[in-house]
């Protein structure tokens, strides 16, 4: 029984944590004036989360009750109008957003952990395993997107799991091929021959010290695709694929306006603009922090 | 170089391989019997097998595979099972809509992306660029299945014009046919010429700043001269590239273009199969948009050897 000198975890003399924060606000100040429009998409990107997170507490009415103002236009009362059941649309639009982006979201973190997962191995590997991984990446990688959407819809259904899995599925082959790149790369460094040269067996050097200088490069570049995975996951629930009403969700409310619009022309404006702020946010925000980290990335 | 071409075109067919091992065994293993659903209320166990039999679903699942992939060489992509029709007369009848559309959004996003493009490049920073990169935010920003929806249903609320739906056949009615699929292809076209616009400025203000041009400029040459023979020349390698590969954005397109314009096209094949669980159309349809992908892809990467002979594969 020795006795532990080391000071308790999370206790830090206050100076230096008022030192972090104030670096982090220089950085995040930096950001803002060097990439003013990616700021911009920062805005819509809160905006956007806000309405994911807090849209059902935002409502005011419930956003399945039925009444009998039909197809109204905005008013103090109902801010966005009604729809052709007199559904008060502003609560069926605050939400609509959380299906498209839960979706969107935990597609990503869970293609993006399953991507790299097996980037790594396969970079690890080398020879056969590699090739026959690449190849069939290279195989889902040659439908486009919304096809091998469509193509998965099918076969897997159309519950929430099952988008869930579609969406995943969509974005681990972009993130093996990125993550197996950078691992092969990262494989050569002395630190990694270092690490082994130690005694390290392979779990540890690729986890303890290959991982931690992976994930921010392949993070960022993943960043910028959750733009088209919105687009995906709104877009089956447009085409009757996704989300199914009466569920509002913006794309399937979009859908659904298009029989009413000649009456109620603020049906499909709501949601259409939501989807394009909404990925324009994303886009904007994705790209400023790709260029923030490597400005040879910077394409167009 | 000769090893990178050898490379590409053995890659191909083990891919395409592959993906039609995909295609057609993550169908089979779909849980639930097309037999019964399709037999529904008048199932009898001797009514079901004799339909199994029929098609061919008695036979042990490689050789049923074997049977799909031949007939595919043969094109034969089995028939559908909603209509029990031949999915390649089904898939032959639209895709000349699917082409139009495609050919006429390429053309005009071509045509204006570049134009524009070269415009804003040459006058970077003047009015011009401004404004035009300006309307590419929205061209990038608004998804084509969102500006579709408002092209066709704000026009009615305020106009007295309004988009004719029912398609009229190119030879029934040349001109009725081109202004029908015009408006759809301009919708197309808004979100693509964007990204040829930005992508042509950018090459085009990068080929403004080489030596060869300031050379040009000195040896007397008419300014625009020097744009089309020295400028363009080189600044279009890129965008040849992205046109190509456009191709993956026109299949897409017309996914939601076809729904939202009622046109007969394969886009709207797809989406119809996709709801009615025909598997063999989407397995059919699926295996096509690849193949027909993936060639495209090849014949880009090839093609840009000539097109650029500075690039050299190791």
């Amino acid at each position: 029984m020795t006795a532990m000198t080391a000071p308790e975890p999370g206790v830090e003399p206050p100076n230096v944590l008022r030192e972090r924060a104030i670096a982090l606000l220089w950085r995040f100040g930096r950001f803002v004036r060097t990439q003013p429009v990616g700021a911009l998409g920062l805005v819509l990107v809160i905006l956007i989360l806000v309405i994911a997170i807090f849209g059902e507490w935002m409502v005011r009415t419930d956003p399945n009750a039925l009444s009998p103002a039909f197809q109204e236009g905005p008013s103090t009362e109902h801010w966005f109008g009604t729809d052709n059941n007199g559904r008060d649309y502003y609560s069926r639009m605050m939400s609509g957003g959380r299906p498209t982006i839960a979706l969107a979201v935990i597609g990503v973190i869970f293609g993006f952990i399953g991507g790299t997962f097996f980037g790594v191995v396969s970079a690890w590997a080398k020879g056969w395993v590699d090739l026959l991984f690449q190849r069939i990446v290279d195989s889902f990688l040659a439908l486009p997107g919304i096809i091998l959407a469509l193509f998965l819809v099918t076969v897997l259904g159309r519950d929430t799991l099952d988008l869930i899995i579609v969406l995943t599925l969509l974005v681990i082959p972009p993130t093996i091929r990125v993550a197996r790149s950078v691992a092969l790369s990262l494989l050569n460094e002395p630190y990694i021959e270092a690490a082994y040269a130690m005694g390290a067996r392979t779990p540890r050097v690729l986890g303890r010290h290959l991982l931690p200088n992976l994930l921010p490069p392949v993070a960022v570049l993943i960043t910028t695709s959750i733009g088209s995975l919105l687009l995906i996951s709104a877009g089956l629930s447009f085409l009757g694929l996704g989300v199914q009403p009466p569920t509002p969700e913006w794309g399937n409310l979009l859908n659904e306006s298009r029989g009413e619009i000649l009456y109620a022309p603020h049906l499909a404006i709501f949601p259409g603009i939501a989807i394009s702020l909404a990925v324009f946010g994303v886009n904007l925000f994705g790209d400023a922090i790709r260029d923030v980290w490597d400005p040879r990335l910077r394409s167009l | 170089m000769t090893a990178y071409i050898v490379r590409r075109l053995v890659a191909v067919p083990v891919v395409l391989f592959i993906l039609s091992i995909a295609v057609f065994f993550m169908v089979d293993a779909i849980p639930g019997d097309i037999v019964a659903a399709k037999l529904e209320n008048s199932y009898t166990p001797a009514r079901a097998e004799a339909l199994r039999a029929h098609l061919g679903l008695d036979r042990p699942v490689i050789v049923q595979y074997g049977d799909w992939l031949g007939g595919i060489f043969q094109g034969d992509f089995g028939n559908s099972l909603w209509n029990d029709r031949p999915i390649r007369n089904e898939l032959w009848d639209r895709l000349p809509v699917t082409l139009e559309l495609g050919l006429m959004t390429l053309l005009m996003s071509t045509m204006f992306g570049v134009g524009a493009g070269i415009i804003a490049g040459v006058r970077q920073n003047k009015i011009e660029d401004h404004v035009l990169r300006f309307v590419t935010t929205f061209g990038l920003a608004i998804p084509v299945f969102v500006s579709a929806t408002l092209v066709v249903g704000l026009p009615p609320v305020f106009t007295d014009w309004s988009i004719k739906f029912g398609y009229v056949d190119f030879l029934e009615d040349p001109f009725a046919n081109l202004g029908q699929v015009a408006i759809p292809a301009a919708v197309g076209a808004l979100a693509f010429s964007s990204i040829l616009l930005r992508l042509t400025r950018v090459q085009v203000l990068e080929a403004l700043r080489q030596d060869y041009v300031r050379t040009a400029r000195a040896k007397g040459l008419l300014g625009f001269t020097v744009i089309w023979r020295h400028v363009l020349k080189n600044a279009m390698i890129p965008v040849v590239t992205v046109i190509g590969l456009s191709l993956g954005g026109m299949i897409s397109g017309s996914v939601f273009l076809e729904q939202i314009f009622s046109l007969p096209g394969l886009g709207r094949y797809i989406v119809n199969s996709v709801n009615q669980s025909d598997y063999p159309a989407v397995q059919a349809f699926v295996l096509l948009a690849g193949v027909l992908f993936t060639l495209v892809n090849l014949i880009i990467d090839l093609t840009y050897t000539v097109f650029d002979p500075r690039i050299r594969y190791s």
